[in-house]
């Protein structure tokens, strides 16, 4: 049966549907209404649990908490509540974790513009909290793929055993479109780590050995960790190498563009070649690559200053073009205007 | 574990911390050479055990403990 | 002889522990771990939250399953693992910066929500992992390192914050009254609800020393100068006092819904409006605010919803309004409070 969703809504129903049994969250736009869906569905089925926390923190350390308490858990913000939870995601990875942040970006930096859709986090969610860690993060374009892939997303929590980070933006969140999600096809990962209160386990911040004794001044067990986190992230980031590639014969152009602005941008593929990374990251260097070789021009149309054509260029060793769609503004005529900019006398 | 007249003291845990002579009520214990002593008199109050923050010195059972 | 069981809850192989000599923390370890086992929990149905700081290291000696959040998040951590895992005895184990000052928010918050976790707090007055720096809860005039002529403000007076909002369960103890903090620790693992332990606890090495103390015993003393034992449950405790406050749940009086009766007016002594000359009297070029409602013309002029740019759009002035106050979220009540200042004609 097809049904009008929005963003938000099918993410919380992606969420379920991979088997969330505890929300925490704090009110903030462009997600709140992901908060609101979780507490009326908390009220009607008493083994979903919800938690309208005081902050963002808490709402983050408590998401992380139920997970190692042994349920799915995730929550849902924007920007600045991300800012706010980079402590969290931090923890998360060392304690190992499972579970999903939803983050749906707006104008920044602090309150920014709100509401208005930007894609500006990408260094954020990258590497905001303090240390070396190797988050995977993911960006739909459709109300259909927000279900997709925070089911996805889960799964991909469970392989790596850390909090993955589902983007979106506040177009995203909002937009409504028609879907059918009988007709989506999900597998669902099961939960793999032994719950709390089985084991006499240290689950710590701090650097510890495999055992879980503290270690907080020995670089070989530190490296040994290190590696072996980044080896196992990187792997179940390369079982999902999510892109859509939109070929145009003749192209000597290829526009990379992701979340919104690559359905902004969709008319404009009868003259040029897009790419849209879905996999946000790690980067999808390999296929960069491969797919860049072929033009002469790379143009990155993003919501934010350029951070991920910088990390283009850092995987593709070339200068990409830049087209940066900053406060809000996508707009498809301005983004046409600028691309001729680009290209005039090339 | 290094056996006392009436209690055990475990030099690993020890600390040095000297809280069990200064609880003790009767004032048997005392802290020499880097080494807790004990001079005859304990009356098995148990308080230097119940104090001790590191767990490192416990008071013998009756039928244990050395003939002074 | 004594119980030496409460070993098993212990990593024995761990010791001897970090902490310095006569540390406070290690005492508190000792007679938790006493508690737990007098209560006969272990690590298939308990679980220990600890946060960052000296106190925070407690987790790791338990032979539980213990979680070492970051800095000043515990409590929030403690709740969600209690949420999901109702099945679970959650005790947390912190130092004073950690859940009062830092984690402050979080504090008052989760003791708001009651979640059923007992807390022991090693409230040694001082930051002393860091060095001996002031904290929230140093009295005033303390000479610390980031106070070297004297802490300038007053302490946070934890007995007090935690015993404003029944129900409650706050116990006031320190390591030298042992009797005393044995039995605040088991009746506060007993407690059903959010249940706090303040226990003053020395820092020899880097708060005692500098306040002229040479040994642990000698703080202890200091101790039991400053505070005495008040028996029996109290519903609040002095700055001075020892003890157990305790009280359930207030019962408040509910809330009523006054609907205040505007003392009848004869309808006929009052000024009479046209429909006409009420539109005059919409609020533009100074004039007064006047609406009609059920044959009356009230002056809403005062009425914050109508000022101003921003001024409430589904109501203008100068109308009669009884239809759209019939359908209005708000009763009628909201317009009894304003001047009658005529009757519509009819």
């Amino acid at each position: 049966m097809k049904q009008l969703l929005s963003g938000n809504e099918a993410i919380f129903k992606g969420a379920i549907k991979a088997g969330a049994r505890y929300f925490a969250g704090y009110p903030i736009s462009p997600t709140s209404e992901i908060l609101q869906q979780a507490s009326l569905y908390a009220e009607e089925n008493p083994e979903f649990r919800f938690l309208q926390a005081e902050d963002e923190i808490a709402a983050a350390i408590a998401t992380i908490s139920a997970s190692l308490a042994g349920v799915k858990a995730f929550t849902a913000t924007s920007g600045p509540g991300i800012t706010l939870m980079q402590e969290a995601l931090g923890w998360g990875h060392v304690v190992e974790a499972p579970c999903v942040f939803v983050n749906s970006m707006r104008v920044g930096p602090s309150t920014g513009m709100p509401t208005q859709p930007a894609q500006s986090d990408l260094l954020q969610i990258k590497g905001g909290s303090a240390g070396d860690y190797y988050p995977i993060a993911f960006y739909p374009n459709s109300v259909e793929e927000s279900f997709r892939l925070t089911v996805t997303a889960f799964n991909a929590g469970e392989e790596s055993l850390s909090p993955v980070l589902l983007l979106a933006d506040a177009f995203l969140s909002h937009l409504y479109e028609l879907v059918d999600l009988d007709a989506i096809e999900v597998t669902v990962v099961p939960r793999t780590q032994e719950p709390l209160g089985s084991g006499q386990r240290l689950f710590t911040g701090t650097a510890h050995d495999k055992l879980g004794n503290v270690k907080t001044n020995d670089p070989v067990i530190y490296r040994e960790w290190l590696a072996e986190l980044r080896e196992r992230h990187l792997r179940v980031a390369e079982k999902y190498p999510l892109y859509e590639y939109l070929p145009c014969k003749k192209a000597e152009t290829l526009l990379i563009a992701f979340g919104i602005t690559s359905r902004i941008i969709s008319p404009l593929r009868e003259r040029f070649s897009i790419f849209r990374p879905i996999r946000i990251y790690p980067v999808l260097e390999r296929e960069l690559k491969e797919m860049t070789e072929s033009y002469r021009h790379i143009i990155v149309i993003e919501g934010n200053d350029g951070q991920y054509a910088g990390w283009t260029e850092c995987a593709i060793h070339r200068q990409v073009l830049r087209v940066p769609c900053l406060g809000g503004g996508f707009k498809l005529q301005w983004i046409q205007s600028q691309i001729e900019e680009r290209l005039k006398g090339r | 574990m290094k056996p006392r007249l009436n209690v055990l003291w475990n030099e690993i845990f020890c600390k040095r911390c000297v809280l069990c002579v200064e609880v003790c009520p009767v004032g048997v214990l005392s802290l020499e050479r880097d080494e807790i002593v004990e001079k005859p008199g304990c009356i098995r109050c148990y308080q230097c055990e119940r104090y001790c923050p590191d767990i490192a010195i416990e008071v013998m059972d009756e039928g244990n403990r050395l003939s002074s | 002889m004594i119980d030496r069981s409460y070993k098993d809850l212990l990593k024995m192989r761990r010791f001897p522990h970090t902490w310095c000599p006569g540390c406070g923390i290690g005492a508190v370890l000792k007679n938790v771990a006493m508690g737990l086992r007098e209560m006969g929990w272990d690590y298939r149905n308990t679980v220990i939250v600890s946060g960052i700081g000296c106190s925070g290291r407690m987790g790791g000696y338990m032979n539980v399953d213990a979680v070492h959040t970051p800095h000043g998040r515990p409590l929030t951590a403690a709740e969600a693992i209690k949420t999901v895992r109702p099945d679970l005895n959650v005790v947390v184990l912190s130092g004073d910066g950690d859940l009062a000052s830092i984690g402050g928010n979080h504090l008052l918050h989760t003791a708001r929500r009651n979640p059923d976790i007992t807390v022991f707090c090693n409230d040694n007055e001082i930051y002393g992992l860091t060095g001996g720096q002031a904290g929230p809860t140093t009295p005033k005039g303390t000479k610390t390192i980031t106070s070297p002529r004297g802490e300038h403000y007053q302490p946070l007076r934890l007995n007090r914050i935690l015993t404003t909002q029944a129900p409650y369960f706050y116990a006031k103890t320190t390591v030298y009254h042992l009797n005393h903090f044995k039995t605040c620790i088991h009746e506060a693992l007993r407690y059903k609800g959010f249940s706090f332990v303040d226990i003053i606890s020395d820092c020899i090495e880097l708060n005692g020393r500098r306040l002229g103390f040479k040994t642990a015993h000698q703080m202890f003393k200091w101790f039991d100068q400053r505070f005495h034992i008040v028996e029996g449950v109290r519903d609040h405790l002095k700055d001075d006092e020892l003890g157990i406050a305790m009280k359930e749940a207030d019962t408040l009086p509910k809330v009523k819904v006054e609907v205040s009766e505007k003392p009848e007016v004869s309808l006929k002594d009052l000024k009479p409006f046209s429909l006409e000359e009420l539109a005059s009297f919409d609020g533009q070029d100074g004039k007064p605010i006047y609406i009609g409602y059920q044959g009356k013309v009230y002056d809403l002029s005062t009425s914050p919803l109508f000022q101003g740019e921003k001024r409430m759009r589904c109501h203008l002035g100068g109308k009669d309004l009884t239809q759209e106050i019939g359908i209005a979220p708000h009763g009628e009540e909201l317009i009894f409070k304003f001047p009658i200042v005529g009757r519509l004609k009819e």
